[in-house]
C-alpha cells in the first residue's frame, strides 16, 4: 500500500513537472556523504526504503523513473551499429562444433588463435574471439549484465546491407519506413525543443533516431561546437544568431526547405545544451588511443551524460553511434576484422568504465547490433558473404545476464533441428523487434505498440 | 499565338537559372545568372548538355600542399577530393562534373576499400563515359581496377565465388532491391558468370596487372532469372552478365527513377517513369537524353527545393567568390559536412538525409567562413563611410556574387541590418559607427550563406 502511496505522490509532484520541494535547482551533492544527488533526493523524500527495499517492484521502478524524469536524468538507450554485417561465427566462434566448422570453414577459422578464445559459459559450443576481450570483460564483470543474442534476425532474411540495416534502424521490415524506432519513441515522450534528446556523437545522424515530430541532433565532437562569426560580436552577432533562429522557426510547406530550417533550429538548440557542458576531468577509463570517430563518440557521450546544468542532467534519452571500422569482409577478413573488433570492444568497455566512474552507469543500456550475420560457409577469398541471423549484445548494469534465443547449431538444412536454412544461412532464433519491444517496455517504461509495428507478434526476452 | 509559344518556352529568369545551375551544375559563377536567365529552359539545358568548349578557367590551385604545383591524387591523401573539387569550381562543363558526381554516387567506389592509385582513372571513366552508352560504361566499370578491388571482382573465382559485385550490380547499379527483379539464386549465378578476373600485388606497385584469366573462370552452364520470360542461360561470361542485367525489362525504369532522384526530390509519376524508360531504350541505353528530359521537366523548375550536396555547395561558394582551391582544409571541411569525394560512405553512395543534420550544418557554417576567404572587415574599412541597412544588405549580396534571395531569406538579413549604431554613449559596444558597420557587414555575410534557405535550391 505504501508503494502505491509513494507512486501517487511522485506522480502528482514530479511527473506534473512541478518540481520536487526538498531539492532546489543547483543544489550541490552533499560533500563527503558518499551520496549521489539522486539517492539524496530519495532519502529526503523518505522513500529510500520504499525504492531500494522494494527491489524489483514495478511501482518503485516507476517512482524512480518519475523522479529521474523530473531531474532530467532519463533512462538512456545507446545504440551501436556495427556496419557491414559482422562475422558472428568469428565473434563467437563455434569451436564446439568441430565437424561443422571443418565442413564450412576449413580456412577462415584457422585465423583465430584458439588458445586465446575463451568458451562462453552459457553455451560452451561458442568461444569469444580474442579481439572481443573488451566485451568479454564486461560479461565477466559481476557489476554488469550482458545479454547475448547469438542468432538474431527476422523471417525471410534480406541479404542487402541497405535493406536489412533499414529494417533494424526503423524497427520494422517495411521498406518504406522513414522514422527510426528510437525516433518514434522520442516522438512519443520527447520534447518539441530539446534536440539533444536524441543524439549521434562523432558522425552524422543515426537513422534509428529519425523522428517525425520532435528535433534530434548530431555532433562531431563537443569541443568546438559553436556558431561564431569572424569579426562579429555584441549586438550584431546576437542579431545574426537571432535572425537565423527566427528564420529557422518558419514553415514554408516545401519539404526540404523546411527540413533545412528545422535542422538550423536544432543546431542552435543543441548549441544551447552544449554550451552548458564543461570539460570534465578524465575518469581513468582506458579508451583506445587510436583516432576514431567511434571512440570520440563514446567519450563525448559519457561527458554529455555526466554534465549537470544547475544540478540537472541534459535531457538525453537516445544515442546512436556507429562502431569502429567496416565489417563487410567478403575477402581478406583478417587482419581488419580483428583490428576493428578490438577497437570497438575495447571502446565499449572503456565507455562503461567511464560511466561507472561518473556514476551514470545505472541509467544507461547499450544495444550493439549489425545488419546481419555472415554466411556460415566461407567463400574462396578468405572471407564470407552476406548471411542471415547475426549476433547482438545488450549491455548495462541493470541488464540480466543471459542468452536471448539459443544458438541453433550448424547442421545443414533438412536434418532435425538444423541450424542452417535451405540457402545455407543461419536460422534466427530471436527477432530484433522483440528485443526493441523489450527495451521499450522493460527499460524505457513505455508500450511497444505504436512504436514497433505488430509488436504483439514478437516474443520479448527478459532483459531487466 | 506568340504568348502561347512563350508560355511553353519561357525565359528562365535569374531565379530559374539559379535553381538549374545548382541542380545540374555546381552553382552559378560570375555572369551565369544573367546569361542563363535570358535563355529558355530548353536552350539553357541544351547548353549544359553540349558545352562549346570543355576546359578549366579561373584561379588555378595554389598552396604548399600541391606537389610540383599539381595535385597528386594517386599519392597524396585527399588530393583526389581536391582535384575533383577544383574541376567543379573551374570546368566550363559543369553538368559533366555534376554527372561525374552522380555516377560516383551511383557506383559508390571508395578509395578506402580499393587502391587510391587507380581512383583517378575510375573518376575519369565516369566523367568521359556518361555521355555515351550506359551498357558500354557498365562493362568498363565492371572490369575497372578500382571496382574489381572494391567489390571483390578479382577474388571471385571458379569454385569459390565472391558474391559482392554480383549482388550490388543488380541491387544498386541496374535493377534495384525489393522490386522482385531477381532472386538470391540469381545473385549466386551472376557471381559465377563474373569469375575469372585476377590481379597481381607488388610491394611498391600495389595492385596491378588486372586481367581475365580463363583458368579462373567458371565456364559451366548458368541460369539467370530462371522461370521468368527474360531468363538467360548458357556458358555465360562477365559481358553476358552485364548484358543480362541491362536487357532485363526492369532495368530501364530503374535508371529512370534513379536518375530522376538526383535532380528532383519528389518521385516521378508512373507515366513519367515509363516515358523516361522508353527514351532510355530508344536511345540504345544512353543517359544523356534521359537527363535532358529530366532537366526540362517542369517539376524541376516549379516543384519543391532540393538539398544542395555539400561539395557542390562549397564549389558554388568558391565560384561566387571567384576563388580557386588554395587550401587543403577543403578535405576535412567537406568530410565533416558529409561529402568527401573519392570516398562515399558506402557502395550505395551518399545519404542525402545526412546532409541536413546538425553536425553537417555546423560543418557548412565553417565552409562559409572558409569560402569567404578574406579577413573580416574592421573599423578602418568603414572610416568616413555611411551605410544604410539596405546598402549593407546589397553589399553582402554582392560579396557572394549577387545570388537571388527569396523574401523570407531577405527578411532575415533585414533583421540583422535593421540594427543601428546607438551613437556614442553607454549603449555603444563598438566605440565607433565604423566598427559597428564592419561587424554588421561581417554578420550579414555569414548569415546570408549560412541561412537554411541557402542550403537548398
Amino acid at each position: 500500500m505504501s508503494h502505491q502511496h509513494c507512486h501517487d505522490y511522485a506522480r502528482s509532484h514530479a511527473m506534473a513537472g512541478a518540481g520536487l520541494p526538498q531539492i532546489e535547482p543547483g543544489m550541490p551533492v552533499p560533500a563527503g556523504t558518499g551520496l549521489t544527488r539522486r539517492s539524496m533526493l530519495l532519502r529526503t523524500l523518505g522513500l529510500g526504503v520504499a525504492v531500494y527495499g522494494g527491489g524489483a517492484l514495478a511501482g518503485a521502478q516507476r517512482l524512480e523513473a518519475a523522479i529521474n524524469d523530473a531531474l532530467g536524468q532519463h533512462r538512456v538507450v545507446v545504440s551501436v551499429f556495427v556496419d557491414g554485417g559482422w562475422d558472428n561465427l568469428s565473434l563467437l566462434a563455434p569451436f564446439g562444433l568441430e565437424a561443422d566448422l571443418a565442413r564450412l570453414r576449413p580456412n577462415l577459422t584457422t585465423s583465430i588463435d584458439r588458445a586465446k578464445a575463451v568458451p562462453l559459459d552459457l553455451d560452451p559450443r561458442l568461444s569469444w574471439h580474442p579481439a572481443a576481450a573488451g566485451l568479454r570483460a564486461l560479461y565477466d564483470d559481476p557489476a554488469m549484465g550482458v545479454a547475448i543474442a547469438p542468432a538474431i534476425g527476422y523471417d525471410d532474411a534480406n541479404y542487402s546491407h541497405f535493406t536489412s540495416r533499414h529494417f533494424w534502424e526503423t524497427g520494422t521490415t517495411e521498406v518504406n519506413g522513414r522514422t527510426g524506432w528510437m525516433g518514434r519513441y522520442l516522438d512519443r515522450v520527447g520534447s518539441p525543443d530539446v534536440p539533444i534528446q536524441g543524439i549521434t556523437v562523432g558522425g552524422s545522424l543515426s537513422p534509428s533516431l529519425a523522428t517525425g515530430k520532435v528535433p534530434v541532433s548530431a555532433i562531431w565532437k563537443v569541443d568546438g561546437y559553436d556558431y561564431w562569426i569572424p569579426g562579429a560580436w555584441g549586438p550584431n552577432a546576437d542579431a545574426g544568431n537571432g535572425a537565423l533562429r527566427h528564420l529557422a522557426a518558419k514553415k514554408s510547406g516545401d519539404r526540404w526547405l523546411d527540413q533545412a530550417r528545422l535542422t538550423t533550429g536544432a543546431a542552435f538548440g543543441l548549441l544551447d545544451s552544449v554550451r552548458a557542458t564543461k570539460p570534465v576531468p578524465a575518469s581513468g577509463a582506458a579508451y583506445p588511443t587510436i583516432q576514431s570517430q567511434f571512440v570520440t563518440g563514446l567519450r563525448d557521450t559519457a561527458r554529455l551524460l555526466s554534465t549537470r546544468v544547475n544540478g540537472s542532467a541534459l535531457p538525453i534519452r537516445c544515442v546512436g553511434l556507429r562502431a569502429h571500422g567496416g565489417y563487410d569482409t567478403h575477402s581478406a577478413q583478417e587482419p581488419s576484422f580483428s583490428e576493428n573488433l578490438k577497437i570497438t570492444a575495447d571502446g565499449i568497455r572503456a565507455f562503461w568504465q567511464d560511466l561507472a566512474a561518473r556514476g551514470e552507469d545505472d541509467r544507461v543500456v547499450m544495444v550493439v547490433w549489425s545488419e546481419f550475420g555472415r554466411r556460415p560457409a566461407e567463400n574462396g577469398s578468405a572471407g564470407c558473404d552476406h548471411g542471415a541471423a547475426g549476433t547482438a549484445f545488450v549491455i548495462g548494469r541493470q541488464i540480466k545476464q543471459g542468452l536471448i534465443g539459443e544458438f541453433p547449431g550448424l547442421q545443414a538444412a533438412g536434418s532435425t533441428g538444423s541450424g542452417l536454412m535451405q540457402d545455407g544461412n543461419l536460422r534466427a532464433t530471436s527477432d530484433f523487434r522483440g528485443l526493441y519491444a523489450a527495451l521499450l517496455e522493460q527499460w524505457l517504461g513505455t508500450g511497444a505498440d505504436g512504436i514497433i509495428p505488430d509488436a504483439a507478434k514478437f516474443a520479448r526476452p527478459g532483459l531487466i | 499565338m506568340a504568348s502561347s509559344r512563350s508560355s511553353r518556352s519561357p525565359k528562365l529568369g535569374r531565379a530559374g537559372a539559379q535553381r538549374l545551375l545548382w541542380r545540374a551544375g555546381t552553382g552559378p559563377g560570375k555572369g551565369d545568372l544573367r546569361h542563363f536567365g535570358s535563355m529558355t529552359v530548353d536552350g539553357a539545358v541544351d547548353q549544359l548538355l553540349h558545352p562549346k568548349k570543355k576546359r578549366l578557367t579561373g584561379p588555378a590551385p595554389s598552396g604548399a600542399f600541391l606537389v610540383g604545383g599539381n595535385f597528386a591524387p594517386a599519392d597524396e591523401w585527399g588530393h583526389l577530393h581536391l582535384l575533383m573539387l577544383d574541376r567543379m569550381v573551374r570546368s566550363t562543363d559543369p553538368l559533366g562534373e555534376r554527372m561525374t558526381l552522380v555516377l560516383h554516387d551511383w557506383f559508390g567506389v571508395s578509395q578506402s576499400g580499393s587502391d587510391v592509385q587507380h581512383m583517378p582513372a575510375h573518376i575519369a571513366l565516369l566523367r568521359n563515359g556518361w555521355r555515351g552508352s550506359f551498357r558500354k560504361l557498365l562493362k568498363r566499370i565492371t572490369v575497372d581496377p578500382s571496382m574489381l578491388m572494391f567489390l571483390g571482382g578479382t577474388s571471385n573465382r571458379m569454385g569459390a565465388p565472391n558474391e559482392n559485385y554480383a549482388r550490388e550490380l543488380m541491387e544498386l547499379f541496374t535493377l534495384g532491391a525489393d522490386r522482385g527483379a531477381y532472386s538470391e539464386s540469381d545473385v549466386r549465378e551472376l557471381a559465377r558468370c563474373l569469375t575469372g578476373w585476377r590481379n597481381d600485388w607488388g610491394q611498391n606497385a600495389g595492385a596491378y596487372n588486372f586481367r581475365f584469366d580463363p583458368a579462373f573462370h567458371d565456364a559451366g552452364k548458368k541460369e539467370l532469372f530462371k522461370g521468368r520470360s527474360w531468363k538467360v542461360s548458357g556458358r555465360l561470361g562477365w559481358e553476358d552478365a552485364v548484358d543480362a542485367v541491362v536487357d532485363h525489362p526492369m532495368h530501364a525504369t530503374f535508371v529512370a527513377e534513379k536518375l530522376w532522384s538526383y535532380f528532383i526530390p519528389t518521385p516521378p509519376s508512373p507515366p513519367t517513369v515509363q516515358e523516361l524508360a522508353r527514351t532510355y531504350r530508344r536511345s540504345g541505353e544512353h543517359l544523356l537524353p534521359v537527363v535532358r528530359a529530366i532537366l526540362r521537366h517542369r517539376r524541376l523548375h516549379d516543384g519543391d527545393s532540393m538539398v544542395i550536396p555539400p561539395a557542390v555547395w562549397a564549389a558554388g561558394l568558391l565560384k561566387a567568390r571567384g576563388r580557386g582551391i588554395d587550401t587543403e582544409a577543403w578535405t576535412w571541411r567537406l568530410a565533416d559536412a558529409g561529402q568527401m569525394l573519392g570516398q562515399p560512405p558506402s557502395v550505395a553512395g551518399w545519404d542525402d538525409e545526412a546532409w541536413l543534420s546538425t553536425s553537417a550544418y555546423s560543418a557548412r557554417w565553417g565552409i562559409a567562413i572558409q569560402a569567404a576567404g578574406v579577413a573580416p572587415l574592421k573599423a578602418a574599412d568603414y572610416d568616413g563611410m555611411r551605410e544604410t541597412p539596405s546598402e549593407a544588405i546589397d553589399r553582402a549580396i554582392a560579396f557572394w556574387g549577387n545570388p537571388e534571395i527569396a523574401p523570407p531569406h531577405r527578411k532575415a538579413l533585414s533583421r540583422v541590418a535593421a540594427h543601428k549604431w546607438p551613437g556614442h554613449g553607454p549603449l555603444d559596444k563598438y566605440g565607433s559607427e565604423a566598427a559597428f558597420n564592419a561587424t554588421r557587414q561581417n554578420t550579414l555575410r555569414q548569415v546570408l550563406v549560412a541561412a537554411p534557405d541557402f542550403q537548398v535550391c
